[in-house]
């Protein structure tokens, strides 16, 4: 069981050492002030302050369960002084007892006790609520730093949440029109549309999966891409055409995963699915000062007006930087004639989960 | 149908592969006859006029013309079998009294049965493709509000983003559009275009009119317990009582 006095060894240290000083003190007070012999001053002062320190010990097990009980203020009320009653009595007995079981001269102690009695009664009830008090402010800092950290705790796993729906949004559609497609090679060319599955496989795997690192080199990134890239060249054939103009020292620059390929989707959303004509995306990596800076260009029918989308996968993707980087990362998108880009600015980080 | 009594057909849909898969299942279909493909719906319009097929495989999904705008500038419907992967479209896809809605990747033996139930119709119904087939549905394309409107005028296609609709008059079948460049007149329900129109930005404010609040400049009472409209261009419409009721929610005058 815990206790926050035994459970610290230092705590339990100083406690005893504070019980110490005021023994000594109460000691020497008697000896200055009454005709007691010095020994039997040490002896009151110091088994007062001990049965008091073990007394207070065993307070915060019945102070504990005040404080987490739904009294209402009177039933607690009538606790505390039954408590300290309670607490006194066995107190001022046991140290009455103690020292007239020691010495003879008993009734010198006896008229010492009966003309110290209301100091001690004073004394005591003084210490009781500084202990009582004390214990009451270790169990609401306590809680406190519970509560912060369940709060911590949820934030952390709302994050989590968020991130893991954000990631895996994968177009359904994607899903159905491939798994179509090679429905379609198995007649033409069986070879082909194994290739395809595997493709296909090893893509689900990387968009699906929940592995703990989140982020990824570029590299890995353009790895997986490049199934997704495939398998979407099967599909459209010669309307697609894809191009790539990437730094070799971006490759190790970790990014988080399956951020790219949202911006693809999007690209081939306006460009290919909206216009009959080639279209061309484009991949530009560099690197800059610390950061990582990705451009997605592609060209699209500037006249076509979209028959729906929402706009999700752009918004997901500004969403996921801002939750792993905050503002230090930032998606841009212009639209200029024909052309429509897409910017990623990330900062390059060796640690970003926090 | 053409002298052999064959069924012609017309594949509408933009990725070759899926194109090359009902090519194939086809091929066991003796009685109908390929007639065309085409990569988009501009180009299943312009084909569906010139070949008249009985029965077209459809895409929803196409650059240019989705498979639902394509039917709307019909004037004459052949017999429709939906080919995507969208499962949310059905529901409209069967008020259109298409034949049968295919969910890719579809089997041979689906393919099959959609086929044959073309046929029996387009067998039993002679002449009906030639009766001008209205559109009953009440839904736009599933849940996503309407982005453009499409209008055919001849051989060309145009399209009115929504965005640009100040607002909408019913005149008996059609629907008379009033936009930033004009007007256009529409084959279509007010009831569609209540349904399907972003509801944030349209109101039904009249049994015969729809309008795009930004383009309402002002409300005026007008005899007793009826308002106007009046538009930012100066036209003054008429406002229902339940009509009024709608706009004070959605506007604070």
């Amino acid at each position: 069981m815990f206790h926050p006095i035994i459970s610290k060894r230092n705590r339990f240290f100083i406690y005893w050492l504070i019980w110490l000083i005021i023994g000594l003190g109460q000691s020497v007070l008697i000896i200055y002030t009454t005709e007691l012999t010095v020994s039997t001053s040490f002896s009151d002062g110091f088994f007062s302050s001990i049965i008091f320190a073990v007394i207070a010990l065993t307070l915060w097990f019945p102070v504990k369960q005040f404080s987490s009980g739904k009294n209402t203020i009177i039933i607690a009320i009538v606790n505390h002084l039954l408590m300290a009653l309670i607490a006194l009595a066995l107190w001022m007995f046991l140290t009455r007892f103690l020292v007239l079981a020691m010495f003879t001269e008993n009734d010198d102690y006896r008229s010492f006790w009966s003309d110290s009695l209301y100091y001690r009664i004073g004394a005591a009830a003084f210490m009781y609520t500084v202990i009582i008090l004390t214990y009451y402010l270790m169990i609401s800092v306590d809680n406190i730093a519970k509560k912060n950290m369940r709060e911590a705790k949820l934030e952390n796993m709302l994050k989590e949440t968020e991130l893991m729906m954000l990631r895996s949004q994968i177009n359904p559609h994607f899903l159905f029109n491939s798994l179509n497609s090679i429905s379609s090679l198995t007649i033409s060319d069986s070879e082909r549309a194994r290739e395809m599955v595997i493709k296909l496989s090893d893509f689900m795997r990387y968009a699906l999966s929940r592995k703990q690192d989140r982020t990824v080199t570029l590299e890995t990134e353009l790895e997986n891409l490049r199934l997704y890239l495939d398998i979407e060249k099967v599909r459209f054939g010669e309307k697609l055409v894809l191009e790539e103009n990437i730094e070799d020292e971006c490759m190790p620059v970790k990014i988080p995963n399956m951020i790219l390929q949202p911006l693809y989707e999007n690209a081939i959303k306006h460009g290919v699915y909206e216009s009959t004509e080639i279209v061309r995306i484009k991949l530009n990596a560099r690197r800059t000062n610390a950061a990582i800076k990705i451009s997605i260009v592609n060209n699209f029918d500037p006249e076509s007006i979209p028959a729906g989308g929402t706009g999700t996968g752009l918004l997901n993707v500004s969403r996921r930087l801002e939750l792993y980087y905050s503002d230090r990362a930032w998606l841009k998108t212009t639209k200029e004639d024909n052309i429509f880009t897409a910017e990623l600015y990330i900062p390059e980080q060796t640690d970003i989960r926090s | 149908m053409n002298d052999k009594d064959k069924i012609t057909a017309l594949i509408i849909e933009d990725e070759e592969p899926a194109r090359s898969i009902i090519k194939h299942y086809l091929r066991n279909h003796d009685s109908v006859e390929l007639v065309g493909e085409c990569p988009d719906g501009y180009c299943g319009l312009m084909n569906i006029k010139e070949l008249n097929p009985d029965l077209i495989f459809l895409d929803i999904q196409m650059p240019k013309l989705t498979g639902f705008e394509l039917l709307e500038v019909l004037d004459e419907k052949p017999e429709i079998i939906f080919t995507t992967a969208f499962d949310e479209y059905a529901i409209k896809a069967f008020d259109m009294n298409a034949v049968d809605y295919l969910l890719k990747p579809f089997p041979k033996k689906r393919f099959d049965e959609a086929v044959e139930k073309a046929i029996t119709r387009i067998r039993k119904g002679g002449n009906m493709k030639n009766k001008i087939q209205k559109l009953t549905t009440e839904r736009a394309d599933g849940s996503e509000p309407l982005n453009r409107i499409v209008i055919r005028k001849g051989n060309a296609i145009s399209f009115i983003p929504v965005k640009n609709i100040r607002y909408m008059q019913a005149e008996d079948d059609y629907v008379m559009i009033y936009h930033l460049n004009g007007k256009a007149l529409k084959q279509q329900t007010m009831k569609y275009y209540e349904n399907s129109l972003p509801p944030n930005e349209f109101i039904r404010m009249h049994r015969s009119y729809i309008a795009s609040i930004e383009h309402i400049s002002r409300i005026e009472p007008y005899g007793k317990e009826t308002y106007i409209a009046v538009m930012k261009e100066g036209e003054r419409l008429p406002v229902s009582r339940t009509g009024y009721k709608k706009l004070r929610e959605k506007i604070s005058f």
